[in-house]
């Protein structure tokens, strides 16, 4: 167990209450340097319509909706500790039904992008790096690789029956597939990857 | 034609039934308190949503009146008769006969210092949305010490929507005039942090919200949804509020160098015994009826305009008046009964009894 230092504040525990003075600006504009500049997140008015109609929400230890109210307000350790940014499947309904352009999923992604570069490690980071990679090596994905770098052989032999169903359905190659040009995607990645 | 009419309280809804009044062709007598006309806008820096000099607004209402009679510095002390004789005593001992009446005499701003809790009149950086529009007016807003205030409270409903003292009606302009003066600061100190206490965002009219949106998106305005439950002053004048942020169902602590108290309208009910009318539970005048007859009072011949039957914004409060104007050029010209019903009372009475 780690120690932690119990501090009281008028005898309340430090984390049962906020501490309004550490509210500020920063956290919100480096957002917005991310990629979050289309998103009005100042403008947010905590409706909720965004978690209402969140798909992963009951699994979310925070709500889009307390999310943009913590970017809002800078609490950026809470942010980064949260579970949500990871198990966003960017559906984007929050962002298409936003009645003040708020753009919840942008600010997911421009927060990950953060997390990411601050060193968050989890399963989440580890699989879009994976993935990321065998794409690029590719051009197109093969998943017992993804499978094996993900988990190993273990997760292999635990998935094969699935895996095995899934390729005598035609869901699934057992072998590595192509794509046409190879060449021409290692050019048009290399391009995007400059901008 | 040629009617007497005389207008009782010379703010925005006094101004504009006069100008009209007097465009139909009667009469006009204003009696106004003050030694000018203008009410409470004389006070007011601008007017919410598209910052029109309040200065504006009483000079071209002032430029409606034409033959309009102004008695300043005067009050009404006595009415007698009914319409469409009626017979009225002013404080400095004049007697004006008029064929009808109307009562346009607003309201007056609640006294902060009942929420003590929010430490009005005890300390020194705790002050009133008046005193900051005077500030304003004056564009220098600053804190007691002469400093430049660097973070900003605004708490909305200070005596509105509050059985504590009495007031459990809304006040209706506060939230937009929050988010008015909010602006203004921002303009005045870019750097300052402006944090608006509310409990829900009124804000009902045209271009109101939008002017909402744009306190967040462009200036930064922020929003804590809570109602204040204390304020108590640090050793250097700052003060440190207490309240719970109901967005994550946490109490939270937060210091500011300036609180403003939003304070809300109160019912001005002098004219109640002198004129015979009737009074909500909310200490406004009630009407013939709050749907179709909200410019009459119960008493025949005796109308109703502005804040005086409940609040209202600058631009309410200038329509209603000048609705009164058509209601009492109609009544003058056919003399009609009206018929009255104390639905107004009524109803507020039955509000009262459902607590």
């Amino acid at each position: 167990m780690t120690t932690k230092k119990k501090r009281c504040f008028f005898g309340m525990k430090v984390d049962r209450q906020l501490d309004g003075d550490k509210m500020n600006r920063e956290f919100l504009n480096k957002v917005l340097e991310e990629g979050g500049e289309g998103a009005a997140i100042a403008s947010c008015m905590q409706c909720g319509t965004c978690s209402g109609g969140c798909t992963n929400i009951e699994r979310m230890d925070m709500s889009p909706r307390t999310l943009v109210l913590m970017v809002q307000r800078g609490e950026w350790e809470k942010v980064l500790k949260s579970n949500m940014l990871w198990l966003c499947s960017s559906c984007y309904i929050c962002t298409s039904r936003c009645p003040r352009g708020v753009r919840p999923s942008d600010v997911i992604e421009a927060v990950k992008a953060i997390a990411i570069r601050q060193g968050v490690e989890n399963d989440s980071t580890r699989f879009n790096q994976i993935f990321v990679e065998l794409v690029q090596k590719r051009g197109i994905l093969f998943e017992p690789e993804l499978m094996q770098k993900y988990g190993g052989l273990e997760a292999m032999i635990e998935q094969a029956e699935l895996g095995i169903k899934l390729a005598l359905k035609g869901k699934m190659s057992p072998l590595p597939d192509k794509i046409k040009n190879p060449k021409k995607f290692s050019e048009a990645l290399e391009k995007a990857g400059k901008k | 034609m040629n009617k007497k009419v005389v207008v009782i309280g010379g703010g925005p809804a006094g101004l504009a039934a006069a100008g009209k009044l007097q465009e139909f062709g009667h009469d006009v007598v204003l009696i106004e308190k003050q030694d000018k006309v203008g009410g409470h806008l004389n006070k007011w820096y601008k007017v919410f949503p598209d910052f029109t000099d309040a200065a504006e607004i009483v000079a071209n209402l002032k430029q409606g009146l034409g033959t309009t009679t102004i008695l300043n510095n005067t009050t009404v002390t006595r009415i007698e008769g009914s319409a469409p004789n009626f017979k009225l005593t002013t404080s400095t001992g004049k007697e004006i006969d008029a064929a009808a009446i109307l009562v346009a005499t607003g309201y007056k701003h609640f006294d902060a210092s009942f929420k003590e809790e929010y430490g009005y009149g005890i300390y020194d950086n705790s002050i009133t949305s008046v005193e900051l529009d005077a500030m304003l007016k004056a564009q220098n807003v600053q804190t007691r010490a002469g400093k430049l205030p660097k973070k900003v409270g605004m708490v909305h409903c200070v005596g509105s929507r509050d059985q504590q003292v009495n007031n459990n009606y809304c006040s209706r302009v506060c939230c937009t005039n929050t988010i008015k003066v909010a602006i203004e600061i921002k303009e005045l100190i870019p750097d300052c942090e402006i944090y608006c206490l509310y409990m829900d965002i009124r804000v009902f009219g045209r271009g109101y919200e939008e002017l909402y949106r744009t306190s967040q998106e462009k200036y930064g305005v922020q929003f804590l949804r809570g109602r204040l439950s204390e304020a108590n002053e640090k050793t250097d004048g700052s003060l440190l509020l207490r309240l719970e942020d109901t967005l994550t169902a946490k109490p939270m602590r937060l210091t500011v160098d300036l609180l403003v108290l939003m304070v809300g309208m109160e019912g001005n009910s002098d004219l109640a015994d002198v004129a015979g009318l009737g009074v909500g539970c909310d200490r406004f005048y009630t009407t013939a009826h709050q749907q179709y007859s909200n410019n009459a009072s119960a008493r025949q011949g005796i109308f109703l305009a502005g804040t005086a039957t409940g609040p209202k914004a600058i631009v309410e409060s200038i329509t209603d008046g000048r609705a009164a104007a058509a209601e009492i050029a109609g009544f003058l010209a056919s003399n009609k009964v009206v018929e009255s019903s104390l639905n107004g009372q009524i109803l507020t009475e039955m509000v009262a009894s459902q607590k």
